[in-house]
Formats: structure tokens, C-alpha cells, sequence
């Protein structure tokens, strides 16, 4: 606080004080402000580039790597033995109409495609078609999924139907790398996402008024007295009215919010198809026209899950970069589904085995359409997304489109998986890939903006990258999700 | 153009209206921007940083309060960032810790001379005075507030202003003596 004439004489000249900036000054501002714009307009431009660069390499990686690894029909049984399960752990097996009976079981060998939606092929002896029960419900059967053993060994199984021995061939752990297992996609990537750095900690929307002069504890009228230690101006000093805190308006550079989603979610093949319900269907139905030279059509239907409900739930931290942009980062429990059509339940015990891969089972599913199945998976998500304001929101509420990377961990999972060769499903948590890199891109508005709590809501869809199966992978394989969803701040 | 309506047009992009907020504004601020700093060279740095920032800032500016003390604010802002960052200010820009205060006195000196001539003075100060007794006496900030600014304490702020007060005034003092012909022969 100014409290002597000489402040108050030097705010004055101060005031006065101009001085003419050189030439360069005004060019040079101007370049730095054109040139921060055409940096965000080439930032912005970039992203969405490197969004559907990412998008279409994607697919076009899957697309083919992946050729359509349909079932043929004249494709040959891979050994399949199977052992009698304990008579105590037997589980019935219903039909599709839930009567009694076995009536829903073909005769072994009955590759009759035409047929195979109401008849769930059985293969294997009469011992053991004989050893499925019917007529009760299926209610027990996740304790049925158990895998007992993952790596090959020789065994020495019992053929039910004439009791000789047969011993697989053994097989090394370190085998090498199968069409059918491909090479591990599911590793963790990391995304490298560059922020421009923000000019931070200047309140810059603070107002402050400039106290004006005063001459309080001067005598303007005396001559100064050299030397003279007077405390009195001390004392003008130590009573300066207490300092008013300023706004903390820019403390808070992160805003921090609750996130909750729910909507659809589904497997796809890889072409980003969100809503490709034909090609879909008529897979689901066996009824595809893709199939070239008119030969009867082997469908994979019973491999396909139709879609299901995906939820969403997290906690986001957001921070404005520029004046319509920000950036917010994330911790979300994310939920797929997808329901199977499953045949009935088959409580044996069952030996998988292929070249490269063997599994025994205790308990499955056949093919078939006779119940449905719901394959679930838990994700752990980081999001990192990317806001851009759209509008100012003075007329219409505040719209923001949202794009970014999801790095998720795969924490929990109970699903079928299809065996082709077989047409059997079981679950094995070990064919995913426990890391995967999703993207996400939606829009939202934010609603009650005035309120200290405000919300917003909006539609999202998200897509993953990577396979969800890295064993055995089916041609649907990629996970992705859409539907509402809705954030609401906590702290802004 | 009334200011709002600058302001407005400066938020669409106009150049135009950029041009004449700058012409507006430039010599004033440049003005201050020359009290802070040593050359001026240095002062029209921090005056192309702080244009920047106004401009890219300039939607936070909401209408209250006069639009040059605010952008008067951000040149002030910008020239101790400036100050803090360079090393030949920095290492000038220490301050001692002694919080023992200087006698501040009722000395209080007339200032005659002209306003180039008192920056020219203020200009002469050691750094960490010429701050303090830039923001103090000339932009009205509290020791409280400058202690924040500076990370400082108020009582070295107060200590530091004192003696830069001092200084000051013995130079007006002797200027004006010299101008008034008193000073000669000593």
C-alpha cells in the first residue's frame, strides 16, 4: 500500500510512462498466435488421422491374418477321446423343449449341416450318448468347466466303445507356433500421447483493483527530516488491512467426476461393423450368401455370441488444455456380455487334443441352439480420451466430442469357448489375451452447467483392437461396445 | 470500436481488431514491461509474451474491471516469469533472508523529474529492489501478496522495499539537485 507522497508521485509518473514498441514487435506477436492456432488445428486433424489410421491397420491386420477359418465339412476329426465321468458328478442334459428325453441327440457322425440346428450331433461312442441323462435343468454347470490340465501329456485313455488303449502322441510344451495358436496379439502397448504444455498457475481471470495512493502517517507539508527512524510508517505498514485471499479459481486445474455407462456390447470381425446386423444375422443363421460356388454353406454360426448388455463404471480426472480442448484420464470396471447359443450340456469328461493344443474337460457344451448361454468379461480401463469443445454452449448445451485409447486388463471372464472341430464349447480362461488396446469415440452434452455438481450425458462406442482369444480365434473376435453414457463432476 | 465490442472481435479472430487491441495498449504496457527489466530488448520479449498471452487468454477477460489493468496484469506476471527464467536476472533476483526490517523513513522526495527519467532510476535498482519496488509502490500489491508471488516473506519484502525506497529517494534527491543546479562541485 502506498501511504507517502513519493509513491504516490512515481505511480503517477508511471502512469504517464509510454514508450513505442519497435517495428518487429506486432509481426512477431502476430506470427505466435497464427502459429498456436495452426498448431491445434494440426494437433486436432492429427489425432482424428491417427485415430482411423489406427482403425483401418487394425482391420486390415485382422482381416488378414485372419482368413475365414469356416468349418469345413469334410474336414477331418482330430482325436478325441473320452473318459466316463464319475457317476456322481453326472449332470442331466435337457432338450430344447425341456422335456425328458434325449430326443435333441444325432447319431454320431451326422454331419448333416442342414439339420444341425435341431439336432446336436454327438460324437464319441453309444456308451456315451448313452451316459447323457435327460429331461433335468441346467443349473450347475459352471463347476463343470473345470480344466484339469493344460499341457500335453501322453495318455492313455480307454476307447469306451471297444476298450482298447490308445496313447497320444507326446508332445513338448515349447512347440512351435500353430496357425491355430497365433502369435501373442495381446501384449500391453503403450500409448505415447504428447500434451502441449499449458502456461499454468497465472490467475489471469482475477481482477484486481490498483489501491489507490494514500498519505496516511505523512505529514506532506514538513520538510523531510534525514535519518529520522520514526516508526511510524512501520506501524501504517503492520496495520494494512488484512490481505483478502484470491479466488482460487485456476487451483483447481483438474476436474474430477464419477463415470457411468451402460449400452450394447458385441463381438465383431474386425471391420469396425457397429451395426452390421445383416451380415450378422445371416451368419448367426447359417443363411450367409458369401459363400461362393453355390457348395452348401458350413456355417459357424454356433461360434458367433449375439450381443448382450456392457456397463461401465469409473472415476476421470480432466484437465482443460486450451480454451476448447482437454484432456482427461480415467480408472473404469467395464462389463461386456454376450449371449450363446449352446447345445445341451454334456457333464464328461472330454480330451481335446489337436497337434499343438490339448485340454481335458470336465464338462461341456455341444452346438446347437437349445439354450443360451451369457460369455461375460471384466475389464480394467484406462481411458485417456481427448475432448474438443463443439459449440460455445450459450444457446444449446455444451457438446464435446471425445476420442481416445482405452488400455485395458482382462481381471475376470466367464465364457465359452468354440472348438471347430469338435463343435463344442468350454470355458478356458487361459485362450484370452489379458491385455488388449481399445478405442473410444463419443459425444456429449453437459447438462445444469451452472449447478456445482453438473452432469453430462452422451453416447459412446468403443472398440477393441486386439483379439479378445489369442487360442483358437474365432472370426468374431473383437469386442466393442455402445450405448449412454454419463459423467458426473464432482470437483471443477 | 468501444472495448467490448474490440474484445468480441479479437475472440473471433479478426486480425483487425488484434492489430488495434496492440496498438491500443502496446506503448502503455511496454512501459511496464521496461520497469521490470534491464535493456529493452528484454522488455519488448516479455511484451511480445504477454500480447500472447492476452490474446490467448482473452476469453477468460469477463467485462469487470478496466481491460488495461488487466492486461497489465498479465504483462506483470509475464516479466517476473521472464525474470525468473533468464539467469542474468535470476541470480540478481535472490533476496537475502535477513526479515529484520529497514528503517523506513518519512523521507519523502519530490518527484520532479520526467517519467522516462524516474524508469531510468527505478531501472538502476538492484533487481530484487527494482521488483519489489515495482509491484509495491507502482503496481499497488501488499508485501503479502508479493511474498506469495516472489516466495518470499512478507517481512524480507517489506525489508527489501524499505532500502530500495532509501536508495531511490537519494537518487531523486541528488538528481534534482544536479537539475537544480545544487549539486555542483560535490
Amino acid at each position: 500500500m502506498r501511504e507517502n507522497e513519493f509513491e504516490k508521485g512515481v505511480a503517477k509518473k508511471m502512469e504517464e510512462f509510454r514508450l513505442q514498441p519497435s517495428a518487429p514487435v506486432w509481426p512477431e506477436v502476430e506470427r505466435r498466435i497464427r502459429e498456436r492456432k495452426r498448431r491445434r488445428i494440426i494437433f486436432f486433424w492429427f489425432t482424428l488421422g491417427g485415430l482411423l489410421f489406427c482403425g483401418i491397420a487394425g482391420w486390415w491386420i485382422n482381416d488378414s491374418r485372419h482368413p475365414q477359418n469356416l468349418v469345413s465339412k469334410n474336414e477331418s476329426p482330430a482325436p478325441v477321446t473320452t473318459v466316463p465321468a464319475p457317476a456322481g458328478d453326472r449332470q442331466p442334459v435337457i432338450n430344447p423343449e425341456g422335456k425328458k428325453g434325449g430326443t435333441s441327440i444325432a447319431p454320431a457322425g451326422g454331419d448333416d449341416i442342414s439339420n444341425r440346428q435341431d439336432v446336436s450331433p454327438v460324437t464319441g461312442s453309444k456308451d456315451e450318448k448313452s451316459r447323457i441323462p435327460a429331461g433335468d435343468k441346467i443349473n450347475n454347470k459352471r463347476d463343470h468347466f473345470k480344466r484339469i490340465s493344460a499341457p500335453v501329456i501322453p495318455i492313455a485313455v480307454n476307447n469306451a466303445k471297444n476298450g482298447e488303449k490308445k496313447k497320444l502322441p507326446a508332445q513338448s510344451n515349447n512347440t512351435p507356433a500353430s496357425p491355430l495358436i497365433p502369435a501373442k496379439t495381446g501384449e500391453p502397448l503403450t500409448v505415447d500421447v504428447s500434451l502441449p504444455a499449458v502456461t499454468a498457475g497465472e490467475p489471469l481471470a482475477e481482477k484486481k483493483v490498483i489501491k489507490p495512493v494514500t498519505a496516511a502517517g505523512v505529514n506532506s507539508g514538513e520538510p523531510p527530516i534525514a535519518g529520522d527512524t520514526s516508526s511510524r510508517a512501520i506501524a501504517a505498514k503492520e496495520e494494512e488491512p488484512p490481505v483478502k485471499k484470491k479466488k482460487k479459481e485456476a487451483k483447481h486445474k483438474w476436474e474430477t467426476g464419477l463415470g457411468f455407462g451402460f449400452g450394447e456390447s458385441r463381438l465383431t470381425n474386425g471391420n469396425l461393423a457397429v451395426f452390421g446386423e445383416k451380415r450378422f444375422d445371416s451368419y448367426q443363421s447359417g443363411m450367409s450368401n458369401s459363400n461362393p460356388g453355390g457348395a452348401p454353406f458350413v456355417s459357424f454360426a454356433d461360434s458367433i455370441p449375439l450381443k448382450g448388455p456392457a456397463l461401465h463404471i469409473g472415476a476421470y480426472a480432466k484437465r482443460k488444455l486450451g480454451k476448447k480442448t482437454a484432456f482427461s484420464a480415467g480408472l473404469n470396471l467395464a462389463y461386456y456380455s454376450g449371449k450363446q447359443r449352446v447345445g445341451v450340456f454334456v457333464d464328461s469328461t472330454k480330451t481335446l487334443a489337436d497337434p499343438y493344443f490339448s485340454v481335458i474337460l470336465d464338462g461341456f457344451y455341444r452346438a446347437g441352439s437349445q439354450s443360451r448361454y451369457s460369455n461375460r468379461y471384466y475389464f480394467l480401463q484406462l481411458p485417456l480420451l481427448f475432448h474438443w469443445q463443439l459449440n460455445r454452449g450459450r444457446h444449446f448445451p455444451l457438446l464435446e466430442w471425445e476420442n481416445g485409447f482405452l488400455p485395458s486388463v482382462l481381471v475376470g471372464s466367464r465364457a465359452l469357448v468354440y472348438d471347430r472341430r469338435e463343435r463344442l464349447f468350454f470355458r478356458d480362461k487361459t485362450v484370452y489375451n489379458t491385455f488388449s488396446l481399445a478405442c473410444q469415440t463419443g459425444i456429449s452434452a453437459l447438462l445444469f452447467p451452472d449447478k456445482k455438481h453438473p452432469l453430462s450425458a452422451g453416447f459412446y462406442y468403443n472398440y477393441h483392437f486386439s483379439k479378445l482369444q489369442k487360442q483358437n480365434p474365432p472370426e468374431f473376435n473383437h469386442l466393442g461396445s455402445y450405448g449412454l453414457q454419463f459423467r458426473w463432476v464432482i470437483k471443477k | 470500436m468501444d472495448e467490448r465490442q474490440l474484445v468480441r472481435n479479437c475472440l473471433k479472430g479478426k486480425p483487425a481488431a488484434q492489430k488495434e487491441l496492440f496498438d491500443r495498449f502496446s506503448g502503455q504496457m511496454l512501459g511496464v514491461c521496461y520497469r521490470y527489466t534491464k535493456s529493452l530488448a528484454d522488455a519488448e520479449d516479455v511484451l511480445q509474451d504477454g500480447f500472447v498471452k492476452v490474446y490467448q487468454h482473452l476469453h477468460a477477460y469477463k467485462f469487470e474491471g478496466e481491460l488495461g489493468a488487466w492486461i497489465r496484469r498479465i504483462m506483470v506476471t509475464t516479466g517476473l516469469n521472464f525474470l525468473k527464467k533468464h539467469s542474468r536476472y535470476r541470480a540478481d533476483l535472490s533476496f537475502d533472508t535477513n526479515d529484520a526490517l529497514h528503517p523506513v523513513t518519512d523521507n519523502d522526495a519530490e518527484v520532479t523529474m520526467s517519467a522516462k527519467e524516474l524508469a531510468e532510476l527505478i531501472r538502476q535498482l538492484p533487481t530484487g529492489y527494482q521488483t519489489i519496488f515495482n509491484l509495491h509502490a507502482v503496481e499497488g500489491y501488499t508485501h503479502v501478496e508479493i511474498g506469495e508471488m516472489l516466495g518470499i516473506t512478507d517481512g524480507t519484502s517489506r525489508s527489501q522495499y524499505a532500502r530500495a525506497r532509501n536508495l531511490l529517494i537519494s537518487w531523486v534527491e541528488k538528481n534534482s539537485f544536479i537539475k537544480n543546479g545544487l549539486y555542483a562541485g560535490k
